[in-house]
């Protein structure tokens, strides 16, 4: 989770307070620590050493008392009622011996003394052979034995055996043997001066607790872990603790006077330091805290205000400030914060406005759009363009130039209103290279291009129907790359036209355009649907038609062009080596009588054609004025005057790759082919050449049986005569009436009369 | 936030850290103490004596419930160990053997600690399982009996003893615990016991006027049912010039002995204190082991002279009180 400013700020304040703190804090500590541990240590070993003296003096004292019992009284010499007596003594300190036994050199008990039991005569043994005997015997010393615990009281005693000698020989006289009650001992660890709650025991060689001031312990035969040397370990109790031992021997027996001092008591300075650090450091955290949760909150809470105040203007509330009202930097900053907020605000609202604006525009260019494609009719759909564009865009004037189709010029198409309406009539058209005209500029580089006041601008040529005009806007139509034309708007509003205007009637520009390709598609599609019917109904036609006369008629009326007067079929005549040798016209139509085509059955001999280019032409040509047409010669060109045409479309009619007739077409006026004539022009010459092929056969059979027709008839009659006078009239009429000869005469002669 | 308002959170803060040093322990205990014989009394003085060395101050921090007309029988130490478990004591301290059993009883299935003083042979007597663990929620004091010892300091103070008569109720338990090693003893120790088993008062001091010379009596406590005779008894045993001997008892006291061998009230009293200090202080009575008091040697000179008796120095040397 991110921690606020706040938070972080006053961390940072608590670390700054703390860090010097917690160094000197772990620095006292840890001297304090080390000189107290030390110290702990020392005043531990001290105590130990004191009460190892203690021990070693309690037992001294119990040695020395047997000692001076034995040699101040002789004991030795002594009888065994004197001994007894003399060793009663010792019982006076009842609390320390609990018996005592003497032996004589053999080991054998001569007395035996207890202050618990009854000991009688028969309870006397030989103690030769044991330690507390044999040791002192031969060793002329005092003699300690471990400890042991009594099976009544659970309580440890201690064996002290001292030899008796005699003095006039130095022999071993007597074995005194005491047995020590250690709670002597007990008390001297109960009070030593033990460090604060530091405890002193005493543990024999195998680490048994033989001496405490609690005598649980000694009664429970606890048994101590030790460290090696001086040390912080763990004590008896099981917790930490300053530990010295000091190990005291009595004799062969080695045992260990400890020293515990809990950790907690033996370090309580170096604790307390830590502890009064911690306090420190615990007071500093809450002042540092306070302080710099004051002294952030002095940062963090104008910062918030300007956090609340930039969010909620994130949001959309234009209307926050931030309410900061110190003069530091950070008032500084929230009033800076406050103007940009202002400005932010002022900004805003124009970007509305211009949003509003702009989108009204957009709605406009898209009203005007729709309404645009919805129109299939050019001159409509430009019509309703301009006059939607003037209302919506509260333009003065509005109107769009066409590109014509030699692409160098824009002749107006639309105008809004009645000016527009009367510059249309007038053909008002600008050439596409004319310098100073911002419409020709538009289409020329293919971008907006404004006047923001025309007044100012020196080529600026006053309209007089557009008399207020003070800015002008001309935009280009493109679609794909192809210019279309030029929408131009006006106003008369100094200045009216921004970039954001160009834009706008750039993309209108563009979707009227598209609007004008897609009419213009759309007539040309319904254009190749007409010619398409017109096709067809001329190719019926053509099929339809019972003559070679009928065939021509049936061109004329197919193609459906006005300004054909004549038409000629001439039918090529080959050689037989396939050379051409003439033309002869076979068929003809003439749509006014007063101009007859050439008359069927004209002949135009090989050196007429030739001459003539346009008969020879093995392509069909189209002379939309034949008088002032470059491609004729000359020759060609004085007979189109001399027979007084001047539009003329030359169609060579192929059959297979021989072309085997041309249709001429003839006009006395000019015309101008469209490409859709032409189209229709070149479907149809196959079509004619086919039925002029199928007619010239038909015609050829029809000819063939009406001759044999003919002279079936003619045989008939001549048969069916029965003299030979009747049969030559017949012959002879017949024959002259299939051939047409105005007289035919029949002559028989007889070679051999008589 | 204000510069009050730090302020406060300063001072509560130091209010804090000063406090944070260690409060004495005001814990309440209630100690139900019950007492075997009435002449046992003075242990219980001591205890509480020692025990307010100890730092629990009676009406402070402890609580002592102790009827001293408790008794005689196991009956009564019941009903009475009872009550105080009804009064939802945290300890029992029981003075003798039938009042730690009574306790024993009725902290049975708790964990209310029991600590006696002084109990002879505690193991035997089932009141703990052994010495150095006792196990269960009893421990306390114990007495290894010193009678046939006492009585042998008895014949050494009246070397001419040919008898001696220990007036003893069969019926009486502990005494007969003590009379056990006391009758064991005297073959050893070179006298004859007089018959001495009596059932009453009455019986016991009626046999004073008739014992022969060169008799003692030994007077072996505790003798329960004969307890109220004891003081009596002293008195014709003086009458009569039959020097009297007692153990554990003390000196200076019916019956007046000329010498005592025991413990000291003081002293076993001190022991079950310090045990019970401990056990407040949360040691288990189960792992503390039994304490065994210390015997002490008694001679009172006056009593000794007022019946014609020289107490040998050996015997002065290893009195612990010598009353002049």
């Amino acid at each position: 989770m991110k921690k606020s400013l706040l938070t972080r700020l006053t961390i940072y304040f608590i670390a700054l307070a703390l860090l010097p703190l917690l160094l000197f804090g772990l620095i006292s500590a840890s001297q304090t620590y080390n000189t107290q541990a030390a110290q702990a240590l020392t005043g531990q070993s001290e105590v130990a050493k004191r009460v190892a003296e203690q021990v070693n003096s309690f037992m001294q004292l119990r040695e020395n008392e047997m000692y001076l019992l034995a040699d101040a009284g002789n004991l030795s010499s002594l009888s065994l009622d004197q001994q007894e007596s003399l060793l009663n003594g010792l019982f006076a300190n009842q609390s320390v011996y609990e018996e005592l036994t003497l032996t004589n050199s053999r080991g054998r008990e001569t007395i035996y003394l207890s202050r618990t039991k009854i000991i009688e005569t028969k309870d006397l043994v030989s103690r030769a052979g044991s330690d507390e005997f044999e040791q002192p015997k031969n060793s002329g010393k005092t003699y300690y034995s471990s400890v042991s615990f009594d099976e009544a009281t659970g309580e440890p005693y201690i064996i002290v055996s001292i030899p008796l000698f005699n003095l006039q020989n130095g022999n071993l006289s007597n074995v005194l043997i005491a047995r020590v009650h250690f709670k002597s001992v007990w008390n001297i660890m109960a009070l030593a001066d033990a460090t604060g709650n530091g405890i002193v025991y005493m543990t024999d060689a195998d680490d048994f607790v033989v001496a405490h001031a609690n005598p649980s312990v000694v009664l429970q035969k606890k048994r101590a872990v030790l460290p090696p040397q001086n040390s912080f370990a763990t004590g008896l109790d099981g917790n930490t603790a300053a530990i010295a031992v000091e190990t005291l021997t009595l004799s062969e027996q080695t045992f260990y006077i400890v020293a515990e001092q809990p950790a907690t008591q033996a370090l309580s300075l170096a604790i307390s330091t830590i502890a009064l650090t911690l306090g420190a450091m615990l007071v500093a955290i809450v002042i540092a805290g306070v302080l710099g949760t004051y002294a952030a909150r002095q940062i963090t809470t104008p910062i918030g205000k300007l956090a609340q105040a930039a969010s909620l203007i994130s949001e959309g509330d234009f209307s926050q400030t931030a309410d900061v009202q110190s003069q530091d930097e950070i008032g500084r900053l929230a009033v800076a914060f406050n103007k940009m907020t202002q400005q932010l605000r002022d900004l805003i609202a124009n970007l509305e406005a211009r949003v509003a604006v702009r989108t009204q525009a957009l709605s406009s260019v898209a009203e005007v759009s729709t309404a645009a494609s919805s129109i299939l009719e050019t001159d409509k759909l430009l019509q309703q363009v301009v006059d939607l564009a003037k209302e919506r865009f509260n333009f003065y004037h509005s109107h769009i130039y066409l590109l014509n189709e030699a692409g160098d010029a824009l002749a107006l198409a639309a105008g809004a209103g009645e000016p527009g309406r009367q510059m249309v009539a007038k053909g008002h058209a600008i050439p596409l290279n004319r310098e100073q005209s911002l419409v020709a500029r538009a289409a020329r580089e293919r971008r907006g291009v404004t006047v923001n006041d025309v007044t100012q601008a020196p080529d600026f040529l006053p309209n007089p129907l557009l008399p207020e005009t003070r800015s002008e806007l001309a935009v280009p139509m493109i679609v794909g790359d192809k210019v279309l034309g030029v929408f131009d708007v006006q106003s008369e509003v100094v200045g009216r036209f921004t970039e954001a205007d160009i834009n706008v009637q750039t993309a209108l520009a563009s979707q009227v355009a598209v609007a004008v390709q897609n009419a213009r598609q759309y007539d040309q599609t319904q254009s190749a649907l007409a010619q398409s019917e017109k096709l067809f109904q001329a190719s019926r036609r053509l099929t339809q038609s019972e003559s070679l006369q009928g065939l021509v008629a049936s061109a004329v009326e197919a193609l459906g062009i006005t300004d054909i007067d004549r038409v000629v079929l001439g039918g090529l005549d080959y050689g037989a080596a396939g050379e051409l040798e003439s033309m002869t016209i076979i068929a003809n139509w003439s749509k006014n009588p007063d101009l007859q085509a050439t008359a069927v059955g004209t002949h135009y001999p090989q050196a007429v054609l030739s001459s003539i280019s346009l008969f020879t032409s093995s392509k069909p040509l189209f002379f939309n004025d034949m008088w002032n047409d470059e491609r004729v010669d000359e020759t060609t060109k004085a007979l189109a005057k001399r027979v007084n045409y001047r539009m003329i479309a030359a169609l060579p009619l192929f059959l297979g790759s021989r072309q085997n007739a041309l249709l001429l077409f003839e006009g006395a006026q000019p015309h101008a082919f469209t490409s859709d004539e032409i189209r229709l022009f070149n479907a149809l010459a196959p079509q004619l050449a086919t039925v002029l092929e199928n007619r010239r056969q038909f015609e050829r059979a029809q000819k063939e049986a009406a001759r044999e027709a003919a002279l079936n008839l003619i045989n008939q009659k001549i048969q069916s005569a029965t003299t030979v006078e009747a049969v030559l009239q017949i012959a002879a009429r017949e024959l002259g009436h299939a051939l047409g000869a105005p007289m035919t005469v029949a002559q028989l002669s007889v070679k051999d009369k008589n | 936030m204000s510069a009050k308002r730090i302020l406060i959170l300063l001072f509560a803060l130091s209010l804090i850290l000063s406090g944070c040093g260690g409060a004495p322990n005001k814990e309440m205990h209630t100690i139900g103490i019950i007492v075997e014989i009435p002449w046992l009394s003075p242990v219980v003085d001591n205890f509480k004596t020692t025990m307010t060395e100890l730092g629990y101050v009676e009406g402070k921090n402890i609580t002592y419930l102790y009827d001293p007309n408790v008794g005689p029988d196991q009956a009564a130490f019941d009903k009475e160990a009872a009550r105080l478990m009804e009064a939802n004591v945290d300890l029992f301290f029981t003075v003798g053997t039938m009042t730690t059993k009574a306790a024993k009883k009725a902290t049975e299935g708790t964990d209310i600690p029991v600590v006696f003083t002084p109990v002879i042979n505690p193991v035997a007597e089932g009141v703990v399982e052994s010495i150095a663990q006792p196990g269960g929620n009893v421990t306390g004091v114990q007495i290894v009996d010193h009678s046939a010892k006492a009585l042998e300091w008895a014949l050494k103070i009246a070397p001419d003893t040919k008898y001696v008569y220990i007036p003893y109720n069969p019926d009486d338990t502990i005494t007969m615990l003590i009379m056990q090693g006391v009758l064991e003893a005297i073959p050893s120790l070179g006298v004859e016991l007089l018959p001495s088993e009596v059932k009453s008062v009455d019986e016991m001091l009626a046999v004073v006027s008739a014992l022969p010379e060169d008799t003692l009596i030994f007077v072996v406590s505790p003798i329960s049912s004969l307890e109220t005779g004891v003081e009596q008894l002293g008195q014709e045993a003086l009458k009569y010039g039959v020097p009297i001997f007692t153990c554990n008892r003390e000196i200076n006291t019916p019956p007046f002995p000329i010498s005592n061998y025991t413990v000291t009230f003081p002293g076993e009293a001190q022991q079950g204190a310090q045990m019970v200090d401990r056990i407040l202080k949360g040691a288990k009575p189960a792992d503390t082991p039994v304490e065994t008091a210390e015997y002490y040697l008694d001679v009172d000179l006056k009593q000794a002279q007022a019946f014609g008796l020289q107490i040998p120095d050996e015997i002065l040397n290893q009195a612990n009180i010598i009353v002049r």
